[in-house]
């Protein structure tokens, strides 16, 4: 066996992790070779002093505390959770949002239903004029259509004129006019020709 | 306590939550020690066990698939740890005083009370360590720890770093090189001896 093979296998012949064939043949290699021989020691040596090497605990009173934290970090705060979600509140919370959005589906449907109805009504009795089938207007229709039909009365501008001369304009002669109008009385000198 | 891990894993799956805290009493402290290995602080090391227990609980749901539940454990507990390594890149790690962390016991939990010389040696070997550790990149860190203090073997370092073993036999090699010449005046001390 070369040094070079010899020292590829050192680390898994240390470990004791070679063949029993190859063990002997490294074990025969390091007899007859200082240099490998050396090399095998110091590993030996590292892995020892690295073993050797002992950390110190935080303290016995550490151990439970750090559980305790762990477990309120997961198991704790998990089940902490749970209950919340199974509370009489919650569940009757519940109860009143369903409760609620039948109530808002119920309304819609009316209103909805009720616009259908309305609608279909007014479709059955609105038709299209025509000389074969006229329409037939309400008689408050067909006098506001009439051209000779007045929407103001006479009557209707007598008080108009009442009230502009209470009202002020059209100046104190209007008022006069008006006030003689109203009162059916002649002033002289005031009386159109 | 004495339940075997499958079963609790089993039981953990399916919702007991006494099942996980059991897991969690269980491999906190070797969590811990790995992860005080790799960022060499208190702080870093808490946050990782703590992270890792509830990253853990979070993907509960992906424990049907795994074989090993230390493996998963670690794989999640190492990603997070290269992640915090990543962010102090840059920051070199404050190496604590370990004496003075509230009471101070070793992990190894020797019945034999240390020397104060022992003592004092143990902490510069540590420190010594820690500090030829720094020098590596992430992955030779983890996989010298891993390997050659943790004692996984490279198939389970290979399924916790989800790389081919040759990676991880590689990374190893490195790193002990490196290590072999950080730490040589250490190491022939302690072959003299």
């Amino acid at each position: 066996m070369t040094c070079q093979t010899a020292l590829s296998l050192l680390d898994d012949f240390v470990d004791g992790e070679l063949s029993q064939a190859l063990s002997e043949e490294v074990s025969v290699h390091l007899e007859g070779c200082p240099r490998c021989r050396s090399e095998a020691r110091e590993t030996i040596s590292l892995k020892e002093l690295l073993r050797q090497s002992e950390i110190h605990s935080p303290g016995r009173d550490y151990w439970p505390e750090t559980s305790q934290l762990i477990l309120a970090r997961t198991v704790q705060s998990a089940s902490a959770q749970e209950p919340h979600r199974t509370t009489a509140d919650q569940l009757a919370n519940r109860r009143n949002a369903f409760a609620r959005a039948l109530v808002s589906l119920a309304a819609s449907l009316v209103i909805l239903a009720s616009a259908v109805v309305i609608g279909q009504s007014q479709k059955s009795t609105a038709t299209r004029s025509s000389p074969d089938n006229p329409v037939l207007l309400t008689s408050s229709l067909a006098q506001q259509l009439d051209p000779d039909f007045q929407i103001v009365t006479q009557e209707e501008r007598t008080r108009l004129a009442k009230g502009m001369l209470l009202m002020g304009p059209p100046g104190p002669f209007g008022r006069i006019s008006g006030l003689m109008e109203l009162t059916n009385l002649a002033v002289p000198g005031l009386t159109e020709p | 306590m004495n339940k075997e891990v499958p079963e609790l894993v089993k039981r953990f799956i399916e919702g007991d939550q006494k099942a996980f805290a059991d897991l969690v009493t269980r491999f906190q402290k070797k969590l811990y020690a790995l992860a005080y290995r790799i960022l060499g602080n208190h702080l870093d090391a808490d946050e990782v066990v703590q992270e890792t227990f509830v990253r853990v609980y979070r993907k509960r749901e992906e424990l049907k698939d795994v074989d090993y539940f230390s493996t998963f454990l670690v794989r999640i507990a190492t990603n997070y740890a290269i992640d915090l390594l990543r962010k102090r890149k840059g920051h070199s790690t404050i190496l604590e005083d370990t004496t003075s962390l509230p009471g101070n016991v070793q992990l190894s939990l020797s019945h034999r009370v240390a020397t104060p010389s022992e003592t004092f040696e143990s902490k510069w070997l540590m420190e010594e360590i820690t500090k030829a550790l720094e020098k590596l990149p992430p992955r030779q860190k983890l996989t010298a720890i891993l390997h050659d203090i943790e004692g996984y073997s490279k198939a389970e370092i290979a399924g916790f770093f989800e790389c081919p073993q040759a990676t991880v036999r590689s990374n190893l090699h490195i790193a002990r090189t490196k290590l072999k010449k950080i730490l040589k005046q250490r190491l022939s001390s302690k072959e003299q001896k």
